[in-house]
């Protein structure tokens, strides 16, 4: 699935919060989205799997207006792994990843066996088969992360939006679930925070600046004008620290 | 071993807590009749078990059965009692049915009907048409006025825990007390400045929740609202589980979340103010009952809403005895007796959480 943005201007309370982002990801493509904080990118994705109206610009799915599709029909193209945990209500870890097939289901419609073993082998993909019974309250934040994401496979969508996956994970569980999302070969826009992971994971790296996509990729003039400071990418970064000790 | 076999391994727990399910519907909907067996029973004049069923039967299908009991016991079982008890039935199930939701609604498992101030706002509605007189509101009808203000309630606090286009669960439990606060004082105004003394008893007694007016011709609007209502519920229980689990989540998921809300605050305050309307401001209810379905079948809305209702039923049925029963002749108000519950669930709760 191709996701197209183009001219995406987002206005919440009268104040814009994105004014002109557009970006391509391609059929199968892990496209990142940084940017410092407030630059917009959640707001960005929030409008792409409609939470938010967009006040002007086109997003498009194959081809596809997402204006003409209704809400229902979108998230049966769009699975999205935000941050927000349904916590609060005791919810089974089952509980929340058979909420993935809500918008398979017609409202009289009963929760089949077939959804169910869909959701057994979405847990199994994730690794966390045979937890299925466990109060999601009660899993680590790696494993929420990772039940969150069996939720979206459980959607069968084919196009993966997450909003900041790692955020508040320990540094190996940050990298066993970019493994895992860029393992699964879906089309997926992921905003993230680490520049590394980004440069790391992703085949494509949209920065955000202002509420505006300003580059493709992450060059140490970009990240120099966007997040004012001096980075360079690690191996330049180690060959200049080998220059300076010899 | 096959992918299918091992997920069918696995998928073995979730069908037991199915059986265990229809096992918890079926003792719950067992308590609910005896509860209102021994209710019709229990009174100043005591009404023997069997003949309870006697004269319910005999009244069903005239003739079908020996007459045992004294036209006296008859009036009062099926005159009485009986409207009674199942008037409780309505409301316990319909007060439960309303927390449930409304917890899903805000996110927030402390949410009930009297913290978002739905049932102060259908109390003041009621107690304008009580004081003030109907013909002062236009004709409006009891129901009417506690609908009215119940909606009226919800509408208010909607609007004022909206911020930047998004209902944020803290601000409308917030502002759900400080009206509840605002509608309380305005409607204890009307009490005080009202003429009769001890018109503004009856009415303080009933704000605090009875049962005891209950008649035959009070229970359709009731039965009615609450089938459809429970009906209406249950084929969307999948939406509310997704609302449940946060806003954009159940966006993401398909639900046109705007809207859906909408019917969520118009059902339960369609369902609130018919409820006060019957029988006053019963609180806790609410909030107990949901949490104990919870504990018992788990978040599934599928689940938790006929739980709640059973159990909200029985629950209430059994107050209402003890209302009748602990300071005989006289009754207590029922808010009385379900604080007397609610409170210390209600600590328990919190240091639960904590």
């Amino acid at each position: 699935m191709k996701l197209v943005l183009d001219g995406v201007a987002v206005t919440i309370e009268g104040t814009p919060i994105v004014r002109e982002a557009g970006l391509v990801v391609g059929p199968g493509a892990f496209a990142a989205l940084v940017g410092p904080n407030g630059c917009g990118k959640s707001t960005l994705l929030r409008a792409v799997y409609r939470a938010l109206r967009p006040a002007a610009g086109l997003i498009s799915l194959d081809e596809e207006d997402l204006r003409q599709l209704s809400h229902r029909e979108t998230a049966r193209r769009i699975a999205v792994v935000a941050q927000e945990y349904p916590a609060e209500l005791d919810f089974t870890v089952e509980d929340v990843v058979l909420m993935g097939r809500t918008p398979h289901k017609r409202p009289l419609s009963r929760t089949t066996g077939d959804d169910r073993q869909r959701c057994a082998e979405a847990l199994e993909r994730v690794d966390m088969a045979g937890r299925a019974s466990r109060s999601f309250a009660t899993l680590s934040g790696g494993e929420k992360q990772r039940v969150l994401i069996a939720r979206a496979l459980a959607q069968e969508s084919r196009l993966l939006l997450l909003d900041e996956p790692t955020n508040h994970l320990d540094i190996r569980h940050q990298l066993d679930v970019l493994h895992l999302v860029r393992d699964l070969g879906l089309t997926t826009l992921a905003a993230l925070h680490d520049l590394n992971h980004a440069r790391e994971f992703a085949d494509r790296v949209y920065v955000m600046d202002t509420g505006r996509v300003v580059a493709d990729e992450l060059t140490p003039e970009v990240i120099a004008r966007v997040f004012g400071v001096r980075a360079v990418p690690r191996t330049q970064y180690a060959f200049e620290r080998l220059k300076e000790e010899t | 071993m096959t992918l299918t076999q091992k997920a069918t391994g696995r998928a073995a727990p979730i069908a037991r807590r199915g059986s265990t399910f229809g096992l918890v519907l079926g003792l719950l909907a067992g308590a609910v009749v005896f509860a209102t067996w021994l209710a019709v029973s229990i009174g100043a004049v005591s009404v023997g078990l069997a003949e309870c069923w006697g004269i319910v039967a005999d009244q069903l299908f005239p003739g079908s059965v020996a007459r045992t009991w004294t036209p006296v016991q008859e009036q009062i079982v099926w005159d009485f009692r009986l409207p009674r008890a199942l008037l409780a039935i309505l409301v316990g199930a319909g007060l439960a049915v309303v927390g449930a939701v409304l917890q899903a609604l805000v996110r927030n498992p402390l949410a009930d009907p009297f913290l978002l101030g739905v049932s102060s706002g259908a109390s003041l509605g009621a107690v304008a048409v009580f004081v003030l007189g109907a013909s002062t509101l236009g004709g409006l009808s009891l129901s009417a006025a506690a609908f009215g203000g119940s909606l009226m309630a919800l509408v208010l606090v909607y609007v004022l825990a909206q911020r930047g286009g998004r209902l944020t669960p803290a601000r409308l439990v917030l502002a759900g007390v400080a009206l509840h606060f605002l509608f309380q004082a305005i409607y204890s105004y009307i009490l005080q400045q009202a003429q009769s003394g001890r018109a503004a008893q009856q009415v303080l007694f009933w704000l605090l929740g009875s049962l005891g007016g209950a008649r035959w011709e009070m229970l359709p609007i009731p039965a009615v609202v609450l089938g459809a209502g429970v009906a209406y519920l249950l084929v969307q229980h999948r939406p509310l589980n997704a609302l449940a689990a946060g806003e954009d989540t159940a966006t993401s998921l398909g639900v046109h979340v705007g809207a859906f809300r909408l019917q969520l605050f118009v059902l339960t305050s369609l369902l609130v103010g018919v409820m006060v309307a019957t029988s006053g401001a019963i609180a806790f209810v609410g909030l107990m009952v949901p949490h104990a379905a919870r504990l018992l079948v788990g978040a599934d809305h599928r689940r938790v809403l006929p739980v709640s209702a059973l159990l909200g039923a029985a629950f209430l049925q059994l107050v209402d005895i003890a209302a009748r029963t602990v300071d005989a002749p006289r009754e207590l108000a029922l808010t009385i007796v379900t604080a007397v519950f609610g409170a210390p669930f209600f600590l328990w709760l919190l240091r639960r959480r904590a």
